[in-house]
Order: C-alpha cells, then sequence, then structure tokens
C-alpha cells in the first residue's frame, strides 16, 4: 500500500507536467530533500564518531586505537560517498528547476542515488518517511 | 454465516488500515508540499551540504581523544 503512494507521489512529482504548479511542486520537494539530507548527516556523523569512541575506549595502546579507528572510517566510507552521490543529485535537480534543465532525468538520479545511501544507512537512523517516500519507489526492492 | 462475518471484519480491517496508512503517510507528506519547502533567503533552492566539515571536526575530537588517553607520543 505504501509503495502505491509512493509510486503516485513520485509520479505526480515527476510526470505532472511542466505547468508552474509542478515545477513549483518539485521545488519544495527539492527544498525538503536538502533539508532531511542535511538534518540527517550529523546524526551520521554523531553515529559514527560514537563507533569511533567506543574503540578508542577499548584499545590497549594508540596504534590498535587507530586501526580500529580506520576500520570504523571504512565501515562508514560507503554511506559518505552516498551521501555526497545524493548532494551532487540534488543540486543536479535543484539547478534544473531554477535554470530550465531536464527535471526528469534529475529526480530519477537523485532516486537512485538516494535509494543506495537508505541501504546503507544504520538503522538506528530514522528518515523522514515522507520524504525517503518522495525519492525512494523501490523501499521493498532496497530492503528497507 | 460465521465466514461472511469473518470476510466482513477483514475488509473492515482492511479499509481502517487503509485509512490510517493514508492519515499517517500521506497527509503528511501533502502537508510537506503544501507548507514546508520554501527556498533560502536567496530565494534559491536549498542544497545538500557537504558533510565534510563535521567529518574533519570528528577527526579532530578523535585526535583529541587518543592524545588523553594515551599521549601525544603514546
Amino acid at each position: 500500500m505504501r509503495m502505491l503512494y509512493a509510486l503516485f507521489v513520485f509520479m505526480a512529482l515527476t510526470f505532472a507536467g511542466c505547468g508552474p504548479g509542478a515545477l513549483e511542486l518539485q521545488t519544495r520537494a527539492a527544498n525538503q530533500v536538502a533539508l532531511a539530507a542535511n538534518a540527517v548527516a550529523p546524526v551520521l556523523i554523531t553515529s559514527e564518531q560514537v563507533e569511533g569512541d567506543r574503540a578508542i575506549d577499548a584499545a590497549a595502546d594508540k596504534a590498535a586505537a587507530r586501526a580500529q579507528l580506520a576500520a570504523v572510517e571504512a565501515k562508514w566510507a560507503p554511506i559518505w560517498t552516498a551521501y555526497k552521490a545524493l548532494a551532487v543529485a540534488q543540486d543536479q535537480w535543484a539547478t534544473a528547476l531554477e535554470k530550465g534543465g531536464d527535471t526528469a532525468a534529475a529526480v530519477e538520479a537523485l532516486r537512485a542515488s538516494f535509494c543506495k545511501l537508505k541501504v546503507l544507512l544504520p538503522l538506528e537512523v530514522k528518515l523522514p518517511p515522507a520524504v525517503s517516500a518522495v525519492v525512494c519507489l523501490e523501499v521493498g526492492h532496497a530492503g528497507k | 454465516m460465521p465466514e461472511n462475518s469473518e470476510e466482513k471484519v477483514d475488509s473492515v480491517t482492511g479499509l481502517i488500515d487503509q485509512i490510517l496508512e493514508i492519515i499517517t503517510f500521506v497527509v503528511p507528506l501533502v502537508k510537506m508540499l503544501i507548507k514546508g519547502g520554501e527556498n533560502d533567503a536567496s530565494g534559491r533552492i536549498i542544497r545538500v551540504l557537504s558533510a565534510d566539515p563535521g567529518l574533519a571536526q570528528m577527526r579532530a575530537e578523535w585526535d583529541d581523544r587518543l592524545d588523553k588517553k594515551f599521549g601525544k607520543d603514546g
């Protein structure tokens, strides 16, 4: 059921036409995606930092601690790569909306990058459901 | 008929689920799109910010923590 709503909303956003109403709706959605991402990033950083703090606290010496920190960073690297891809895609979408470009392609690129990030996120990180629904149609497929 | 009654209950339950789904999912979404999502002060669409400054600060704080626990030469 939720997938159907998501599909509906996504279709409405993407294919409702090129009229001012549709563009306004997409502009609002682009802003919301940015606001959500900007709110989630500090949460992610805190989660990674806590893991690193624990690694330091548990380490017997500095070398072991550094090795553990490197492992923590390696674990989080794909998440930050996906986050950067999301930022690039959202920027392209926003630019297309501001300057007049292929917004449908930009939305699809954003959706793809968002879904990649969503799959990688730790379980404790909760995204605003409305935002994830707008962008990610393949929630079931993505496994989260 | 008990079976019919069960089916009716199931269909009513399903309907209630769908209504709840709409209330909890679609309404906030529509509300978000209607009320939220204003451009920034300069009129530009808001962009996703880089996480790099926050990550750099995190690493600096790890370094401080390492130094406090093991000393600078540890």
